[in-house]
């Protein structure tokens, strides 16, 4: 169990790194394509197309990172006003379903970037399989987390 | 089908599931139940939903609202309010809504305003014996000025899923969120005689021209945003990209007070909100397209329309539904899956789009300080350390006066269209 949260620690820190990363450069990008088209007069064309696939997947770690924080807004007060067993159990199925759905994307996410590696993108000709596969790295990394909520809260792992 | 697929949905719900995986989890059930479908349609849904230049909005205008509280942006903002009405009776009330007024300018998002008015204002009301929760109730409710007065992080969203003009809908907002903000201070002045509130000494003519040479490169940052949309200079994206990098230059050069070594803080801070509403969106679209599958806008559309043809009645069940699901979901979601079901009845009774988006947008951010669920109300328990029950108790007159100003919006159009027709043609 030690490990297996070491393991997120570590991917955490590293989403969180491309995310900030990624951020900054969108800026750059559009604020660049801006003063291009109106001090240069012409802006480069896959400006966009690569502030849009950056985006995609700050949102698909950013995803991650925050369920792990626990910022995904829900609906709680129900659960809330449970008694502990019974609230434990919704929580339980609360979580063995998101795992369900975080498992669907990983792995239908994957099977879709495969397929799409033929495809390539308008502008920089870029491999579709590239941004797509996002999708399928959000639903690993949120089944990670998920995983370690499920054990943290049936109490695995604790002496 | 639609009954499995409301169920599953107010299952998932009420279990507490995070709203993109109540969305996503209620499509997957939807495909497992109808065996044809490739679960590849979520993957594919999510990506398409999330990959799209407008709303790339988002990010920057969250980017720029942590920006002007760390480049001491907002502390001027708020000085100068002070400057103007604080001798007013009840002063710090008016500078409180009037200091969300110029926020909402730069901010498009209720919760980013907040937590930066309140962390200043409620703290410096308290010491002037303000009752807590008036000062925490009137942050609350100020903060949804945010969303409403342009630019809106909101109205991109609803833009998006409408496609309708993103820049008509920030000027249609404009008189909107003044009409709210004064309707507000009404309230303020009525608080103020009833509870004998004080008033802060007049501010000499120097002090306001020095507080206004402090805070003028804050206040001309609407002026570039919207002047830049308006005039075709930039796109709303481009908009918020140019307010960034302005944000940067003034707090970082000018005020001095940006520190470079907290930006990638705030990168990541602004990412990670940015990725909470996207997933949602994502998700939102898996469900939009199971929504559309189900032909569930044509439904509802014949509901309403052989229940009454009458606009105003039309007019007045929307904006009781919205009000309810504002209370309940969490404002992305709503609008990503209500809009496409919702634009086409408000066409058929003759509404005008941009007229419509700011109707459904009002109520979702009124939505957002209607307890016993709201981010604005979250945000402000936390920083006025005070319990929902307390904050929930004060907070109805405002309100109130919120669904008085979204009655005479929705009634009288001249409120949101006049500026758009003034401006664009």
């Amino acid at each position: 169990m030690r490990y297996f949260h070491r393991l997120n620690d570590a991917l955490e820190r590293i989403a969180s790194w491309i995310v900030s990363l990624f951020m900054g450069v969108i800026c750059l990008v559009i604020f660049a394509n801006v003063f291009g088209r109106y001090v240069l007069h012409s802006s480069p064309p896959w400006s966009e197309e690569l502030a849009r696939y950056m985006m995609v997947w700050i949102s698909a770690l950013g995803a991650a990172v925050a369920l792990r924080r626990g910022a995904h807004v829900g609906l709680d007060i129900v659960v809330q006003r449970l008694p502990a067993r019974t609230r434990l159990v919704a929580e339980v199925t609360a979580l063995l379903f998101a795992l369900a759905l975080t498992g669907v994307i990983a792995f239908f996410g994957f099977k879709l970037a495969a397929f799409n590696m033929r495809q390539h993108s308008a502008a920089m000709r870029m491999p579709m399989g590239v941004p797509y596969a996002s999708v399928p790295t959000a639903g690993l990394l949120m089944v990670l987390v998920v995983l370690e909520q499920i054990l943290t809260k049936l109490g695995v792992g604790e002496k | 089908m639609t009954l499995i697929l409301a169920v599953a949905f107010i299952i998932l719900l009420l279990l507490g599931e995070p709203i993109a995986f109540v969305m996503g989890g209620s499509t997957l059930i939807y495909l497992l139940v109808k065996a044809r479908l490739s679960y590849t349609l979520l993957p594919q849904t999510m990506f398409s939903g999330m990959d799209s230049f407008p709303l790339m909005a988002v990010p920057f205008f969250m980017l720029a609202g942590a920006l002007m509280n760390e480049g001491g942006i907002t502390q001027r903002l708020i000085h100068f309010a002070r400057l103007l009405v604080g001798h007013i009776k009840g002063g710090l009330g008016f500078v409180n809504v009037l200091a969300s007024m110029l926020f909402a300018g730069i901010s498009g998002s209720a919760v980013a305003e907040a937590s930066a008015i309140g962390s200043i204002m409620i703290p410096a009301m308290k010491e002037r014996g303000y009752d807590e929760e008036f000062s925490a109730a009137l942050t609350a409710s100020a903060s949804t000025l945010g969303p409403i007065i342009p630019p809106s992080i909101p109205m991109v969203l609803y833009g998006v899923a409408a496609n309708v003009s993103i820049g008509a809908l920030f000027v249609a907002g404009a008189l909107p969120g003044l009409l709210l903000g004064l309707a507000m201070m009404v309230l303020v002045a009525i608080y103020a005689r009833k509870r004998n509130y004080p008033r802060d000494e007049r501010a000499s003519g120097k002090e306001l021209l020095v507080g206004l040479r402090d805070a003028v490169l804050a206040l001309l940052m609407p002026g570039i945003i919207l002047g830049g949309i308006l005039g075709g200079i930039f796109t709303a994206t481009e908009s918020a990209a140019v307010a960034v990098i302005y944000a940067i230059v003034v707090g970082g050069f000018i005020y001095r007070e940006l520190k470079w070594k907290r930006i990638p803080g705030i990168l990541l801070e602004a990412g990670i909100s940015t990725a909470a509403v996207m997933l949602i969106i994502g998700m939102a679209s898996s469900f939009g397209w199971v929504v559309a599958a189900e032909q569930i806008p044509q439904k509802v559309a014949t509901a309403i329309f052989t229940f009454t043809q009458t606009p105003w009645v039309v007019l007045l069940l929307i904006n009781m539904f919205l009000l309810f699901v504002g209370t309940w979901l969490e404002t992305a979601a709503a609008l990503t899956i209500l809009v496409p079901v919702l634009a086409p009845i408000g066409a058929r009774i003759g509404l005008d789009p941009v007229h419509f988006g700011t109707i459904v947008v009002l109520n979702l951010v009124i939505g957002l300080m209607t307890p016993p669920v709201g981010s604005s109300l979250f945000v402000v328990c936390s920083v006025a350390k005070m319990s929902l029950e307390r904050l929930s108790k004060a907070i109805w007159p405002f309100i109130i006066v919120a669904v008085v100003v979204l009655a005479l919006v929705t009634y009288v159009p001249a409120i949101t269209l006049w500026l758009p027709r003034m401006f664009i043609h």
